[in-house]
């Protein structure tokens, strides 16, 4: 019986994604960098990656944490850091987006109240199709150097 | 295939076409002595010209509602802080400022707050919009305000880190995106350029 369940258990976990087109979408390697004491913006960094067969339009982020996110991306152009706000972005199909340091990030604005590394964010992610993904992001201090080269290390690996 | 990129790698940053061959490729053609200015910063002595003789000074154009770009590079600088503690004498005459290009909202108080959870030996320094132009103007730093959003203003702003030598001279600019380790690498490379080039007519008093 305890076999038959688990089997059952099984089944139902890897044809589930399948059924529900938001489960098609994956996020991982979450996590929201630490800000300095005053400082009222936040970035958030993920990866979403699309098992599913058409491209999925991110339009909009909420977090209870926070009062506003916004898509957001650094553009570097002749020597200039600019960080340009995005209506939408999309995840492609069978395929995957990647927000990091120096590129797209979630700007999380304005802090509920004071996060340090070890408290943990929610993260709405809205999409044009009308489904939404709930995502957990750990709250870190980040490091330079060493840890950066770990972070690209691994993303490699996922690719 | 490895080698070969080994190999590339080691030798590009050499390789260009300046008259300077030995020279790395992110010092100035012509080190330019800093004309007067003066930033203010909490409970320090201004920064000017007086205050930086002597060491060499890493300097980052920035601001604090800035959540990518300027905690990206503020804790590499704070990496190869780390890095080049290893490396014998080299932190006892250098120096990290933070400038904010952002008075409107950074005041000198903030900002050493700000400067200080990334590195306790970071100084922050902002002014009024003249005095930020009296800097920004001989460095090539840009900035200006972007498009309001919900967390207010963004400002772009120039990424590059510029490093000042001893004799307060314009002396290099190292080009975003900036990594601990190349940091470190690049800046040995520089002070080993200038040893041989400046240390004999140089009588600075570190």
């Amino acid at each position: 019986m305890k076999h038959i369940l688990r089997t059952l258990g099984l089944c139902l976990f890897v044809i589930s994604p399948a059924i529900h087109a938001a489960d098609t979408l994956e996020a991982r390697e979450a996590w929201v960098r630490e800000a300095p004491p005053s400082v009222n913006v936040l970035a958030a960094y993920l990866q979403l990656h699309n098992h599913g067969a058409e491209a999925r339009i991110l339009n909009r982020v909420t977090s209870p944490a926070f009062d506003q996110v916004e898509i957001h991306r650094t553009e570097e152009h002749g020597g200039m850091a600019h960080m340009i706000k995005i209506p939408e972005v999309a995840v492609p199909a069978n395929g995957m987006l990647i927000f990091q340091k120096g590129d797209l990030h979630l700007m999380l604005i304005d802090p509920k109240s004071p996060l340090k590394s070890g408290d943990s964010v929610e993260l709405t992610l809205h999409f044009a199709d009308g489904s939404t993904l709930k995502v957990t992001a750990p709250v870190r201090k980040a490091d330079g150097g060493a840890a950066g080269q770990h972070e690209m290390h691994d993303h490699q690996h996922q690719h | 295939m490895l080698a070969g990129l080994a190999i590339a790698g080691l030798f590009l940053p050499w390789s260009t076409t300046n008259h300077d061959a030995q020279a790395p490729q992110e010092i100035m053609e012509q080190p330019r002595p800093l004309t007067a200015f003066s930033l203010q910063r909490h409970e320090q002595a201004p920064l000017d010209l007086a205050a930086l003789k002597g060491k060499w000074t890493f300097l980052f154009f920035g601001y604090t509602h800035c959540p990518d770009v300027c905690p990206t590079t503020l804790l590499e600088l704070n990496a190869a802080h780390g890095l080049l503690a290893a490396d014998p004498g080299v932190l006892d005459d250098t120096r990290f400022v933070f400038v904010s290009v952002d008075p409107e909202r950074d005041t000198p108080q903030s900002l050493a707050a700000y400067v200080a959870y990334f590195n306790e030996a970071f100084s922050g320094a902002t002014g009024t919009p003249a005095e930020l132009a009296a800097i920004t103007s001989q460095l090539g730093i840009e900035h200006s305000r972007g498009e309001p959003g919900a967390g207010g203003y963004v400002v772009n702003h120039s990424s590059a880190v510029l490093l000042i030598d001893p004799q307060v001279r314009y002396y290099a600019r190292l080009k975003a995106p900036h990594y601990a380790e190349n940091i470190r690498s690049q800046f040995l490379a520089i002070r080993h350029y200038y040893k041989r080039k400046y240390e004999k007519s140089y009588e600075g008093n570190p």
